[in-house]
């Protein structure tokens, strides 16, 4: 399937002076698991909004299933499922309430409805809590009912905003695990985090955003290559001497290395057995050392590299 | 649509909040009211008020006896005349088994007690009898001494029942109590209290109030018959709370508040439809979470409530005497002046225009809240 599902040209959002999009380009295929990954306040959130037509904008345009999105878009409309950062759901109906009436906002049918709405429920494992009304649900539960309002009506495209914010790790894999079995039943899904293993995990093709702006696009092995780092190799070791740093920076692919508080970071932008010819290197010289750490960049390390801050500050 | 009525009304039915204003605390108010104002109609049967009577063998004795006779007999007599001896007559009303003691006479005299406090109202209303039987006597006497021909002319005017208000009739429940006012005042209160469903009509339908919204703006379901469909849901149900505290207050407080209950429903029906649109209307106002939206809905309707004279009867006769504009826009004032209209006079046509009023006040914030919510797409969520 290559036909766009969403599609944003230089959207522009203002709020007042703070510019929230700025000219934001994403063109989403349908089938894939699309990540849009960024600080707090980096612009994930406003972005989704003006997809969704729930917020006006300064610039730009926005298709969605390739028609011109605007809220009164009603066949696009019913194409979308949403699953909201925060819970959205009437604290005052149980839990196959609130799915059943979402999903009659979609689904007209009451056959059909009962059915989606039982599938939904299966689908997040809440089956021992159908007759639950929210409040007494754990914060990883009322999660699971969230998504399961968001997609009982089997959307072709989700649109998940942070869902696995505030919650438990068991619920967070079984949270990750149904958005990619939406995904292998034909959803696109685009999913909004700041935690970047999570995108990586299950996104097919990564937008990092900060300030408005995208900063990156690509697969996650598009996105790594677009930075110097490619291995971080990490020593535990008592001391070394200055010529030894020299030494080190003189071995193949090696381009920083630093030795702070005990520890040594070796960074290498590329090539194969970095490690071996590193622990060579320190053997000959008669150090003793204890933990080894070799790591291959995360998108933490992109992130960094292009703004020169932390995903996550 | 009714679907939306359908979980609507769940959703009412389940929230605790909502019940309780609506239908408790009308309730634990009215059963309050009675606590406190209960004894005043047990100690003061103001249908039939005894009364002694002391002939003192003048001309006019036997006009006067008439008129006693004919009000001290039938279905709506008010009074209960025993004939006896001035002696006779102290003893009785010492004893507390007479209000007063009327002596007959030119002009015709009325004794009480001091000591019966509380009797003061039917004091008061055997004081203005005397005053007004002793003024037409007077009147009666001075055109037969000076102009005999314009006797008849005289004797029909005076038969004619002179009202200064041309709406006021007798009064269809003369025996109900004054108090019963401040159960008026409360129907209209509970009423407007239906204000809070409206705020839950704003919240669920505003994106920019709650992500609920949000879920339900996003869904290929029109914004208009969404709302429609929620305030009419509210509407109803918060009728029927409303119509259940009027029943207990009814039947299980026995307050006489009306005999025209279709006429009453429809009032608080029409009450109903203007607290909730009046919620709605506020709720829409700005930003804000729906707690603090409740608050000043409270904030709103309380104080149009003291107006009405809820807290204090006077305030609202006050407001009448200086400016009666105030009366006549204030949805509480409004509605308690309904209920008491259908109480107690024949003639509504006030009743009909207070109406109009408020059906006039529900389109208003309708169309208001509506020109606030048509927008489709927001600047800032």
């Amino acid at each position: 399937m290559n036909e766009t599902a969403v599609k944003v040209n230089e959207l522009v959002k203002r709020y007042h002076d703070l510019v929230a999009v700025d000219h934001l380009n994403l063109e989403i295929k349908q089938g894939e698991i699309f990540g849009l990954l960024g600080p707090n306040g980096s612009g994930k959130t406003t972005t989704i909004n003006c997809i969704l037509s729930l917020l006006n904008y300064d610039n730009g345009e926005i298709e969605v299933f390739e028609k011109p999105m605007t809220s009164d878009n009603y066949e696009a409309k019913a194409k979308i499922g949403v699953v909201m950062q925060n819970v959205a759901v009437f604290d005052e109906l149980t839990v196959y309430e609130n799915i059943d009436y979402f999903c009659g906002l979609y689904i007209k049918d009451k056959t059909l409805r009962k059915q989606y709405t039982e599938d939904a429920i299966r689908f997040v494992g809440l089956e021992d809590y159908c007759k639950f009304y929210p409040k007494k649900l754990s914060g990883g539960l009322l999660r699971r009912l969230n998504i399961a309002c968001g997609i009982a009506h089997k959307p072709k495209l989700i649109i998940l905003d942070e869902p696995t914010v505030a919650v438990d790790p068991q619920s967070r894999n079984r949270i990750l695990e149904g958005i990619m079995e939406l995904n292998r039943a034909g959803a696109t899904i685009i999913y909004t985090s700041h935690y970047m293993e999570e995108v990586e995990q299950i996104c097919k093709r990564i937008a990092i955003m900060d300030t408005g702006k995208c900063i990156a696009m690509g697969t996650t092995e598009e996105l790594k290559k677009m930075i110097k780092k490619r291995e971080i190799i990490t020593i535990h070791i008592l001391s070394v001497t200055e010529d030894d740093l020299k030494g080190l920076r003189g071995l193949p692919h090696v381009y920083s290395v630093t030795f702070k508080d005990e520890k040594l970071t070796i960074l290498c932008d590329g090539g194969s057995h970095n490690l071996v010819r590193v622990l060579d290197y320190l053997q000959n010289k008669e150090y003793s050392f204890g933990h080894i750490h070799s790591e291959l960049p995360t998108l933490n390390d992109v992130f960094l590299e292009i703004t020169g801050k932390e995903l996550r500050d | 649509m009714l679907r939306i009525m359908l979980f609507t009304w769940k959703r009412l039915f389940r929230d605790k909040t909502n019940t309780f204003w609506i239908l408790l605390f009308p309730i634990v108010l009215g059963s309050l009211f009675q606590i406190a104002f209960g004894n005043f109609g047990e100690s003061e049967n103001m249908s039939v008020i005894p009364v002694a009577c002391v002939m003192e063998q003048t001309e006019s004795d036997e006009t006067f006896t008439k008129i006693l006779k004919q009000l001290s007999s039938g279905e709506d007599a008010f009074l209960r005349v025993t004939e006896c001896t001035d002696t006779q007559a102290r003893k009785m009303l010492s004893k507390k088994e007479v209000v007063g003691i009327l002596y007959s006479g030119n002009p015709v005299r009325l004794s009480v007690s001091e000591n019966m406090k509380t009797q003061k109202i039917q004091q008061s209303i055997l004081k203005t009898f005397v005053d007004r039987y002793n003024m037409q006597q007077a009147v009666f006497y001075e055109t037969m001494q000076n102009a005999p021909q314009k006797l008849n002319d005289m004797m029909q005017t005076l038969q004619q029942d002179i009202s200064y208000n041309p709406d006021v009739s007798l009064s269809r429940h003369p025996e109900q109590s004054p108090f019963t006012q401040y159960f008026f005042n409360l129907l209209a209160m509970a009423c407007l209290f239906t204000s809070v469903g409206g705020i839950l009509v704003a919240c669920h339908n505003q994106p920019n109030l709650s992500d609920l919204a949000k879920r339900v703006a996003i869904a290929p379901t029109h914004k208009p018959i969404a709302i429609i469909a929620e305030l009419l849901a509210v509407t109803i149900y918060e009728f029927i709370l409303n119509s259940i505290g009027f029943l207990y207050v009814s039947f299980v407080l026995r307050i006489q508040l009306a005999d025209r209950m279709p006429l009453t429903l429809l009032t608080m029906f029409v009450g109903c439809c203007v607290g909730v649109s009046l919620g709605f209307f506020i709720g829409c106002f700005g930003h804000g979470e729906q707690s603090a939206k409740q608050g000043t809905v409270f904030a709103v309707t309380m104080p149009l409530c003291f107006l009405s004279g809820l807290m204090i009867a006077e305030v609202g006769i006050m407001i009448e005497n200086h400016a009666p504009i105030i009366n006549r826009i204030n949805p509480a004032m409004l509605l308690t002046d309904s209920f008491y209209r259908l109480s107690q006079y024949d003639n509504l046509n006030r009743y009909y225009t207070n109406m109009v009023t408020l059906i006039g006040l529900t389109i208003l914030f309708n169309l208001m809240a509506f020109f606030m919510t048509r927008r489709k797409t927001y600047a800032e969520l």
